[in-house]
Formats: C-alpha cells, structure tokens, sequence
C-alpha cells in the first residue's frame, strides 16, 4: 500500500503533464502552487477532501506536511474513507434509474389459450408461475428453484405457465420455453376455462398485484426473500444497512432510497398474501419476515427447498490436498455487496498468501468454472469439489433467507466461513458443523490469519463425512401412464405394475404414452443420469401380442436397455389397429429417491 | 395565547430548502404556526401561494426593519440581511402574544418533534458537546468556535416571558450592526450570543445532543439507526439536521466522517433528493 503521508514525484508527473512538459521539479511545483489549485501528491490523498474537511488554518504547512505532522495523528482520513458498506452506499445514492423500454404483447388471449389447451391434453392442472425474471434465462437461486417447480410440476401431470414482467406486460415460459408476452388481461382470458389452476407467488417484483389477483387466488406464496416488505428485497437500508423493515414512516425509511413508495407497496403486497398459503424457505426467512409484515408467524410454513443429509451414495470426488497447503479458500456468489463481495475483495487482498478461487473471473483469484442453471443444477458444487476448495466465503450483511451459495458449498466438502448476521447462511453452518460464524469481518479476518491453517490440517487429515444436498419437494413414485388419441386421453386399469387399455373402436393408431417424468440427475449433485425419464416399460403386449421394445419407432423412446426401455414421458405409440393394450412397467421401485 | 410561532428568514434563493423544513416542520410540529421573512422580493413569476404553501405566513422584511429598507439593505450581503433581520422579526413575533417563538435556519430539517423545550427563556444550542482532547486539531477547532460563536444561531428558542424579552430587545439592539468582522470579534448574529449566558442567567444550553447536528459536529454526534428504524444522535432521538453548505463543502467535511458516521452521508443525499424535487418523504 503507498503511504499516503509521502509525496510521490513519479504520481505527480504522471498525473499532471503540464507539470512534466515545463520541467518543473514536482515537489517544488506542489509545494508552491500545486496543492492551492486542488492536485494531489499520491495516490492516496485527495487533496480538495483533506483541506475542505480541516477545521483549523494550515499554518504555514502544505496538505500533505498537515496530514503528516498532525492530521494522521488526529485521525483525520487523507482521502475519502472506502469500505465495502461505503462503496455500497454511495452506490445507491448516486443510482439513476433508467426505466426500461416498454414491452408489447405478442401473443393474443385466443393463441395463448390454444397452446395451453394443446398441452393440457393427458394433463391434470396449470401451475401459474409468477417470478420477477424469465427463470430459464438467467442464474440464481429463485431461477434454479423455479426450474425445479418446472421439472417437478412437469413430472406430475402439470402443465408449468411461468410469468415475468416486461412492462407493461408479462413473458411467459410454458414449460420453460420462452413463449412471447402478452398482457395479464390475455393470460385471465386464456386460463379462464382450465378446471385447475395453482397459482405460486414467487415475487412480485414488477408486477401489479392487483391485475395477478384476477388470475387465481395464490396457492403458495413463497418468501424467498424481502421483496414483499421493500424494494431492497435484502432489506438492505441505502444498500449497505439491515434496517429489519421498520414502519415507513420510520426515520430509516424517510432517508432511503428504497422508501419512497414503500408504504404503498407494503400495502400491495400484504394485500397479495392475504388468503395465499405463506411459504418460507427457513426460519430465518419466517422469523424476519413475519416481524417485518407485522404477520403472525405461524401463518408461515417453512419449507427449505433443498436439505443437506448424510451421503447413501459416493460424495462428490474431490482431489486430495497435502494437510499443510496453503488455504484454499473461494468467493462463489454474485459479485454484489449483499453477497459480501466488497468484504470477500477485502480478505483477499489482506490475505495473498491464501489460495483464492472465485466464479467469474478476477485477478488473484483462479476462475471457478460454474455456470448454474437449468443445465446443471449442480455445476457450483461441482466445481468447488474439483478445485478441493476448503473454505467458502458467505460474507452476506443481511438476513439470508436460505442462501443456496452455502448449501452448495457444504455439498462439496467445503466449510463456510459466514457472518451471524448472514441469516440462514449462519444456521446451516451451525446445524452441520461445517465452518465457522464470525461476528463481524474483521473477526473472520484473524481467524484466517491465526487459526484457519491449525483447523484445516485437522478438516484434511479427517474429513468429516460427506454430506449431500436433495430437493425437499419430491415426484410420486406412481408413473401414471396415459394414451392419448389427439386429444382423448384413455386412461388405463391397473394390476401393480401392469397397465391395461381397451381401445375405443376407430382410434387413430398412433398413439402417445404420456406419464409423469423426472430428471435424476437434477435430484442430487453427484451425475448419474442427465436423462429425462418417463416409463422403465419392460414390455409392451398389443391384443396379447408381444412386441419387440427395441423395434418401437417414433420420437420419446430413449436407447433399448437390459431390463426393456425408457420412454422419456411423451412416446410415440403405433398400436396400429389393436384393441387391446397391456404394458409393464420396471415398478415404483426403479424411481431413484 | 399558548401557540409557538416558528420563524425562518432568507432570500428567494433560498426558497427550495425553505420548503423542506416546511414540511418537516409540518410533519414533526404540527401544532406550531410557520412564518418566513423574505429579505429581498421573490421573482415575479412565483406563485406565493403555491412557493410558499408549507407557511402560514410570509413577511416581506421591509414591514419589519425599522431603518429605510433600501439603504439597510444595501449595507447587508444576503446572509448578513437574514441574520440581521432574525432579532426584528423575533420582537414582533413575540408581540403577537406568542407563547414562544422559536428560529430555524431555512437550511435545518426536523426528524422528530423538537418539543419539549421546557421552560428556560431563551435556548441555545452549543456547537461542542464536551471537551475535546488536546489536539492542535481541537485547539485550532476551539479558535474556530471563539472566531465564529460558541452557539449556532441556526436555532434560537425564545418565550415570552420577561427575560425572553429582554434577549429579544437586546439581540435586536445588537443587531444593528450583523458583520463578518471576527478582526473587531464581531460574526453576523452569532458571536453577540456568546455573552447570553452571563447576561441573561436564566438562558439555557440545549445540550441534547439531537437538536443542531451539521457538518461540523459529527465528530461529537454519532449518528445511527436504531432496530425500529429511529435515526438517533449519541443514542437519542436526532431532531434536526442543519444541512449548511449542501452543495458546496459541507459535503467534503461530511465525507470525512462518512466511514464513521455514514448516516451523515445518507441524510446529507436525503436532502439533496427533496431539494431536487426527486423525493417527497419528510
């Protein structure tokens, strides 16, 4: 670091060419006429700031002799102060909006309600989805949640509607698949006539909550985070303070930027929660959350997406590190103050000994290649494991409310070195044991210097046992397999695995074997089957005939196997002109938990 | 009569920051009756009424200036001609049968009601709160202090009593000549009130550390929030904010205590928020 009490001549040259061009030596230049016109002699001194906050004459001295002789002594800063929270702050004072173009509807009520009505055949109900971006398309913890709801709600006879605010309207992803936008209004008209329709409140981000209440009553409304009691959905007070959500009328809310408008949208959206079933990923989530609504807790479930329980199977390899090497230690979230990105930057440079990993790229940090998403769900645990990563950074100076940054990290084999005010981040640390809660930065700063090589050469000598990380929402494991006949759906008879159809005379022949389906590999890190998977049909029998699985034709059947083949919840059946269909299936027992 | 009548004094320049400490008067006193005096005529095109909504009254300080208003006028900058004019309008203000009548800057915002006041005739409020180490940063800030006042007269509270007659009639005096003149001891409306404790016994020093926190006391006032969202000064509730110098260095002086005060900063952009018009919240 430059002392910012010296005056550094190559600096002043470097940043005042007029200076270099006459020749001037710099010391003298600065001493004489250079401080008076406001230039500063090194990098770390403002020279406008230092004068205009002293309170005293200088006293014959230059800034910089000041500084030297009797402002660091005082205390007095030579330039303006930066912290993670200032740097935060300033952010958010200095913030313009800039509102986005406004969107226009491409789809029509009539074309809407045509593709649903076209993939609603065999189905049983609508999941309307509301979250504040296209999930498919971007990164995150609500997007990787919603992507699960999508397989989840897809593998159980649903049909999954996702929207989106594009002002003024909404995009919507059927099934994950972008699909266009259209108003509200088109969506009420198009879903009007669909019997069963199960509305999940995400977040209201961007949304108008009274136009989403002619939709459907909310089923579940999800508080994945604070975005319903403030427009800092970390209730982060000009974007570097928990404020805990005070009444809007509090000084807290009068000085933020996020205040204005708050008591309205407050209001909006308590009136959104009203009669929907509240959902909290944690207690933290419930506990701040409730306080801040001014809500009865036990009117919120909690409910955490995904749990950390003891490994039945191999834990996620990880390369073995000699017991003495240097930390190796990682920053893995977005790179934004509310992930305690400014405080991860902080610890690095304080601490360069230590081996520093991060996603995305940064210098003096080997890049963590992890992209999550819809993909792979899992590719940040993945990650972490390859790079044997032992320490991972969730500095996060609020209330999280599930944080899946930790839970990924824990699956890993990592430690999560957290703060108490990290929320859900601390309580997974403290209910696993794996890692430590620090009270404050400067805490989690000794610890590394002091005690972090003593803990990893026990943590490297005798790993705990691996723990790993599954959905709570589960897939039945009944299969329900369909035929449909365009759009007659010819539900079957049952004996245990067997499934018996009479086929209503001139039916089309071609058919589809529509069923429940699931992605094992989305259910837990470790891959072991990125396919999507429907029936385990172990034979087929047309009018009491066999027929050769390998030998089926058409789309939705994946490759022949020893016990018989999958189809992938939508194959092409030819019955030709049979009566009678009977089909085996693997049983229930060939789902994997 | 039992009402406190509030008063504020400035130019027309001074009109956008009048109107928030309207409104946060509004807010936080409502009970109390809001004058301005204009020492120089607003521009024609202003619609009083609407500029001036958050008032009860505005006094043109012709009406209230007993010498010849041009050559008065003349011989007073603008910031000389709103502190000269404070003693007057104080007098006449107290002579509507006021209970109390009570001065803030156009520049001061309140956070929360500045009642109770108690009983003493006259308040002030005191730049330091305690003493300061030996520094020859605090010497030189002492020598500031003496050069410009021991009280900032960004506040003054007065009753109608006896004795707040008394400091009326002898600050008014006084103010007969209001120069920036510290070589002869003399600095606007402020240096006279050095001399109200020993004169006027009864005088109290409002040494609640929430009334008059500006720039140049943060180092003696820590601002924070507290959990129900309460901004606090010291621990206590934070009455007002005397925003001196926004715009100009008021703002460098603040940032030097923005790592320690940050608050300061937060209330500082409030501020330039209503004045720009980009917020509402009072």
């Amino acid at each position: 670091m430059p002392d910012s009490g010296r005056f550094d001549a190559a600096f002043y040259l470097a940043t005042n060419p007029d200076v270099a061009a006459a020749g001037i030596d710099p010391l003298t230049h600065w001493q004489t006429t250079g401080w008076r016109e406001g230039r500063d002699p090194n990098s770390g001194f403002d020279t406008r700031f230092y004068v205009a906050g002293l309170t005293e004459p200088l006293a014959g001295l230059d800034p910089l002799e000041h500084f030297a002789a009797i402002g660091r002594a005082d205390g007095r800063h030579p330039a303006p102060p930066h912290t993670p929270e200032l740097a935060a702050m300033f952010g958010a004072l200095r913030r313009v909006a800039v509102p986005p173009a406004p969107a226009v509807a491409s789809l029509a009520a009539r074309a809407l309600a045509a593709m649903l009505a076209e993939r609603l055949v065999g189905r049983r109900y609508l999941c309307l989805s509301i979250g504040h971006d296209a999930f498919a398309a971007s990164v995150g913890g609500v997007q990787l949640i919603t992507a699960a709801e999508q397989l989840r709600v897809g593998g159980s006879h649903g049909v999954h509607l996702h929207l989106s605010p594009a002002e003024p309207v909404v995009r919507l992803l059927l099934d994950a698949v972008d699909i266009g936008t259209a108003t509200v209004a088109s969506v009420r008209r198009a879903t009007s006539a669909v019997p069963d329709v199960r509305l999940v409140v995400h977040s209201l981000i961007g949304h108008d909550p009274e136009l989403l209440a002619q939709l459907a009553r909310p089923a579940e409304f999800w508080l994945h985070d604070y975005a319903t009691l403030c427009a800092s959905p970390q209730l982060l007070r000009n974007d570097h303070a928990f404020c805990h959500a005070p009444a809007p009328v509090s000084g807290a809310c009068t000085i933020c930027v996020h205040g204005e408008g708050r008591a309205a949208l407050l209001r909006r959206s308590l009136a959104a929660t009203e009669r929907a079933r509240l959902v909290a990923p944690s207690d933290t989530a419930r506990a701040v959350w409730s306080a801040g609504a001014g809500i009865d807790p036990s009117r919120v479930e909690v409910r955490p997406h995904l749990t950390l329980a003891p490994a039945s199977h191999p834990a996620l390899a990880r390369p073995s590190v000699p017991p003495t090497a240097a930390a190796r230690i990682a920053f893995a979230g977005t790179p934004a103050f509310h992930k305690g990105y400014g405080h991860a930057l902080d610890l690095m440079r304080h601490h360069s000994g230590l081996t520093w990993f991060a996603t995305g790229s940064l210098d003096g940090a080997t890049s963590l290649s992890a992209s999550t998403g819809a993909r792979d769900p899992w590719a940040l645990s993945r990650a972490l494991a390859g790079a044997a990563v032992d320490l991972v950074l969730v500095l996060s100076p609020w209330p999280e409310t599930f944080c899946l940054v930790a839970h990924e990290a824990i699956a890993a084999g990592c430690d999560v070195l957290t703060l108490a005010a990290s929320g859900h981040a601390a309580a997974v640390v403290a209910t696993t044991g794996r890692g430590v809660v620090f009270d404050d930065v400067a805490a989690a700063s000794r610890w590394l210097a002091d005690d972090a090589a003593g803990y990893l050469a026990g943590r490297r000598a005798r790993p705990p046992d691996p723990l790993t990380l599954a959905w709570s929402g589960d897939i039945t494991s009944d299969p329900e397999p369909l035929l449909l006949d365009g759009p007659r759906v010819l539900r079957p008879e049952s004996v245990g695995t067997a499934w018996s159809w009479t086929l209503p005379p001139g039916h089309a022949g071609a058919l589809r074997l529509r069923s429940r389906w699931f992605v094992p590999n989305w259910r837990r890190p470790e891959p072991y089957d990125d396919r999507r998977l429907g029936l385990d049909v172990t034979s087929i029998m047309f009018d009491g005939r066999p027929i050769d699985l390998g030998a089926t034709q058409g789309g939705g059947w994946h490759a022949a196997e020893a016990f018989g083949r999958w189809t992938d919840g939508d194959a092409a059946l030819d019955v030709g002109g049979a009566a009678r269909v009977v089909l085996h299936t693997g049983g229930a027992g060939r789902y994997p938990a | 009569m039992s009402a406190t009548i509030c008063f504020t004094s400035l130019s027309p320049a001074y009109l956008p920051r009048a109107r928030v400490l309207a409104a946060s008067v509004r807010r936080h006193q409502p009970n109390w009756y809001l004058w301005a005096v204009l020492v120089d005529p607003p521009p024609p095109f202003l619609d009083l009424r609407v500029a001036f909504a958050g008032f009860d009254r505005v006094v043109d300080a012709r009406a209230v200036v007993a010498e010849p208003y041009q050559p008065w006028r003349a011989g007073h900058d603008v910031i000389s001609a709103c502190c000269a004019v404070k003693g007057a309008m104080l007098l006449r203000l107290l002579g509507t049968g006021a209970a109390r009548v009570v001065y803030l800057d156009p520049d001061v915002a309140l956070f929360a009601p500045l009642e109770p006041l108690g009983t003493a005739p006259v308040l002030l409020t005191p730049h330091r709160l305690s003493a300061d180490a030996t520094t020859p940063a605090a010497n030189a800030a002492a020598a500031e202090m003496l050069t410009h006042g021991t009280f900032n007269l960004g506040f003054l509270a007065v009753t109608n009593s006896p004795p707040g007659l008394a400091f009326a009639n002898w600050w008014a005096g006084r103010l007969r000549v209001c120069v920036d003149d510290p070589a002869n001891g003399l600095f606007l409306d402020q240096r006279y009130c050095d001399q109200v404790p020993e004169l006027f016994p009864e005088a109290e020093i409002l040494s609640d550390p929430g009334y008059n926190v500006a720039s140049w006391n943060l180092d003696q006032r820590a601002l924070t929030v507290a959990g129900d969202g309460a901004l606090l000064t010291n621990g206590l509730p934070l009455r007002f904010m005397h925003f001196s110098k926004h715009g100009g260095i008021g703002e460098r002086a603040l940032q030097g205590h923005a790592a320690t005060n940050p608050v300061a900063m937060e209330l500082w952009a409030w501020y330039g928020r209503m004045l720009a018009g980009r917020s509402s919240r009072i």
